[in-house]
C-alpha cells in the first residue's frame, strides 16, 4: 500500500509541491557544497560568498507565485536554478527584470527550474503547471538528454521520484538502478524520449496559445534537430570559461548575465512579448 | 550517433507513415495469423475478409474530409484485429453518427496492433494540427507495454514491450525491460500521457476510454475526475466473454456492435456529436 499517492506527485492540474525544499532558507545547496568549497578555496584563491538558497512554499527558488501584469516561467536543470550564485544573479531573475524595465510593467519569475533533474522533470511538471499559473512566456531550458525520472517507492512506501543519470563508455555508476536502465537504454531510445518531451512541451503551449522559447543541453553533433528553433543555451552562448559559481561547476554571474540579454534579444526578436 | 538515424526518431507535423503497410492488403495481420487460426468454435472462415490498409499504412479510407471527421487512436480493439472492417467498432459508430447528424462522416482510424499508450499519444500529437479532426476517441491501452527503438531501417521503428509477457527466450533488452520498469514507473508514464492528451485537447472535443484495471492502478475516485472519460470498456461488455474474433482472441463483431452503440449514446449524451 502506498502512502504518498500518485496524486501527490501528479496533480492533473496543481504546481507539485517540492516537499523537501517547503519556504527552505539554505546557505548549501546541492553540489554547491561547503567541503568542497573550502577544499576549492586555497587552491583557487576564493572569496568567501554568502550565498542564501530561499524557496517558496512550493520549494522553489523564487518568490511565491503571485500574478503580475506579465508573468515569466521559466523551467530547467541547475542551471537555470542558479547553483552557486545569488538569487539576483541568476538569468531568469535578469530577464524578468530587464522585462520589467523595457515594458514598464511589474514582471513575475517563476522559476520552476530543479537541479539534477531531467528532461522528463521538464515536461512533467510544465505540464502540470501551465493550467493554473497561466504564464504569459514560457522559457524552457531541456537538460542532458541522458537523464531521466524513475519512480520508487522508498522505505515507508512513499513514492518517489528518482533521477537517473544514465552513464556513458565506461562511466558507470554505483546505482544499480542507473547501470540497468543505462544498459536498458540505446542511443536512440535516449533521443527518442528526448523529442517525445520537446513535443509534449510544445503541444500543450500551442493548445493553450502561449508565447514559448526554447534552449537544450545536447551534444555538438546535434545542433541540426528541431531545425524550427535555434540552439542555443547558457554554456553555449557564454563563452567565459573562467566564469565561474561558488561550487565551481555551474557558471557563474557574469555568464548568467551575459544569458539574460542573449534571451531578452531574442524575445524582442520573436515578438513574443504581445 | 549518425545523422539519419536521430532523424528518423525526430518528431514530425505529419500523419505517421507505416510504410510496410502502405495500400497493402492482407489476409492475416499481428495475431490474426494463418497458423494460429483454429476452425472449431470459429464464427469466421479462414478466408473470410482481408485487412485493406491506406496509403498511410491504416485501417481506414484516405484521409479525406467529410463534413463530420472522427478521429480514433489505440490499438488493436480501435484497428478491428479480426474482424472484417464495417464490423470494427469505430465503423459502427461513424455509421451511426452519420445516421443521426444526416451527413457524411469520416472514420479516421489510426488504431494499430500491439501498439503502446507512447504510440497513442505521440500519434495524437503529430496528427491532431493536420486532420483537424471534429471529434477525438482515445483509447488507451495496457500501461504494462513500453516502447523501444528496434530497427530504424524496419517498417515499424519502435517496438512494444510487454513488461508481463516476456517470452522466455527473448533477447537482452527484453530481460532487462522486465527488471528496469516497475509498477510505479509504468503507472507514472501513463500519467504523463494522460496529463499531455488532456492538455493537447484542451480545445477540442474529445472522448477517453481505457482498460477496466487502471481504476485498480489509479484509483477510481482519479479515474472518474477526468471528466472525458467513458466508463464502459469494450473488456466489460458481457459479450467479449463469449464473442470473440477470428484469432479467437480479441473481441469478435457483436462486441463491436454493442461497443459502438454504446459509445453513440454516451457522445449524444455529453453533446459532442
Amino acid at each position: 500500500m502506498m502512502t504518498t499517492s500518485f496524486k501527490d506527485i501528479f496533480p492533473f492540474d496543481g504546481i507539485p509541491v517540492r516537499q523537501d525544499f517547503k519556504s527552505m532558507r539554505l546557505n548549501w545547496y546541492n553540489s554547491d557544497k561547503m567541503e568542497l568549497f573550502i577544499k576549492n578555496k586555497s587552491k583557487y584563491n576564493l572569496e568567501e560568498r554568502d550565498i542564501l538558497y530561499e524557496f517558496n512554499s512550493y520549494g522553489y527558488r523564487c518568490p511565491e507565485f503571485e500574478i503580475n501584469d506579465f508573468n515569466v516561467l521559466s523551467i530547467g536543470c541547475s542551471i537555470i536554478e542558479g547553483i552557486g550564485i545569488h538569487y539576483e544573479e541568476t538569468c531568469s531573475y535578469l530577464l524578468c527584470k530587464k522585462l520589467e524595465e523595457y515594458m514598464g510593467k511589474s514582471v513575475s519569475n517563476w522559476n520552476l527550474s530543479c537541479a539534477g533533474k531531467s528532461n522528463d522533470y521538464i515536461s512533467r511538471v510544465l505540464l502540470q503547471s501551465l493550467n493554473t499559473l497561466k504564464p504569459n512566456l514560457v522559457i524552457v531550458h531541456f537538460t542532458y538528454i541522458t537523464r531521466l525520472e524513475w519512480y520508487v517507492l522508498d522505505e515507508n512506501t512513499n513514492l518517489k521520484t528518482k533521477d537517473i543519470f544514465l552513464y556513458t563508455k565506461n562511466k558507470k555508476h554505483n546505482n544499480p538502478l542507473n547501470n540497468l536502465l543505462s544498459e536498458f537504454y540505446t542511443e536512440l531510445d535516449v533521443y527518442s524520449n528526448f523529442f517525445n518531451n520537446y513535443q509534449r512541451v510544445f503541444s500543450t503551449l500551442q493548445a493553450l496559445n502561449i508565447n514559448w522559447l526554447y534552449s537544450h543541453v545536447l551534444p555538438n553533433n546535434s545542433s541540426f534537430i528541431l531545425p524550427n528553433h535555434e540552439i542555443f543555451s547558457l554554456n553555449n552562448v557564454t563563452k567565459t570559461e573562467n566564469d565561474l559559481a561558488r561550487d565551481r561547476i555551474h557558471k557563474g554571474a557574469n555568464s548568467n548575465k551575459v544569458y539574460s540579454e542573449y534571451l531578452f534579444l531574442e524575445i524582442q526578436k520573436r515578438n513574443l512579448l504581445q | 550517433m549518425k545523422s539519419n538515424e536521430i532523424e528518423a526518431v525526430l518528431p514530425r507535423s505529419e500523419i505517421p507513415i507505416h510504410k510496410h503497410l502502405s495500400n497493402h492488403t492482407t489476409r492475416w495481420h499481428y495475431t490474426d495469423n494463418f497458423s494460429n487460426y483454429t476452425p472449431k468454435g470459429n464464427i469466421y472462415a479462414a478466408k473470410s475478409f482481408d485487412y485493406e490498409f491506406n496509403s498511410h499504412g491504416y485501417r481506414c479510407p484516405d484521409f479525406d474530409r467529410q463534413n463530420f471527421n472522427i478521429l480514433s487512436i489505440g490499438s488493436s480493439q480501435v484497428l478491428g484485429l479480426s474482424v472484417p472492417y464495417e464490423e470494427t467498432t469505430v465503423y459502427k459508430l461513424c455509421s451511426l453518427v452519420a445516421d443521426y447528424k444526416k451527413t457524411a462522416v469520416s472514420n479516421w482510424n489510426l488504431g494499430k496492433a500491439g501498439v503502446t499508450n507512447d504510440y497513442v499519444c505521440r500519434v495524437l500529437l503529430e496528427s491532431l494540427n493536420i486532420l483537424k479532426p471534429n471529434l477525438i476517441l482515445i483509447h488507451l491501452t495496457s500501461i504494462y507495454k513500453t516502447e523501444i527503438i528496434s530497427d530504424i531501417h524496419s517498417g515499424d521503428i519502435r517496438q512494444a514491450i510487454d513488461i508481463r509477457n516476456i517470452p522466455k527466450f527473448s533477447n537482452y533488452q527484453y530481460s532487462l525491460a522486465k527488471k528496469a520498469f516497475n509498477l510505479e514507473t509504468l503507472i507514472s508514464k501513463l500519467y504523463i500521457n494522460l496529463l499531455t492528451i488532456r492538455n493537447a485537447l484542451i480545445h477540442h472535443n474529445w472522448a477517453l476510454t481505457f482498460p477496466p484495471d487502471y481504476f485498480a492502478l489509479i484509483g477510481e475516485d482519479e479515474v472518474r475526475r477526468m471528466k472525458k472519460f467513458l466508463p464502459t470498456t469494450l473488456e466489460n461488455l458481457d459479450t467479449y466473454k463469449t464473442d470473440l474474433g477470428r484469432d479467437l482472441l480479441h473481441p469478435g463483431p457483436q462486441s463491436h456492435t454493442d461497443y459502438a452503440n454504446y459509445m453513440f449514446h454516451e457522445l449524444k449524451y455529453r453533446q459532442l456529436i
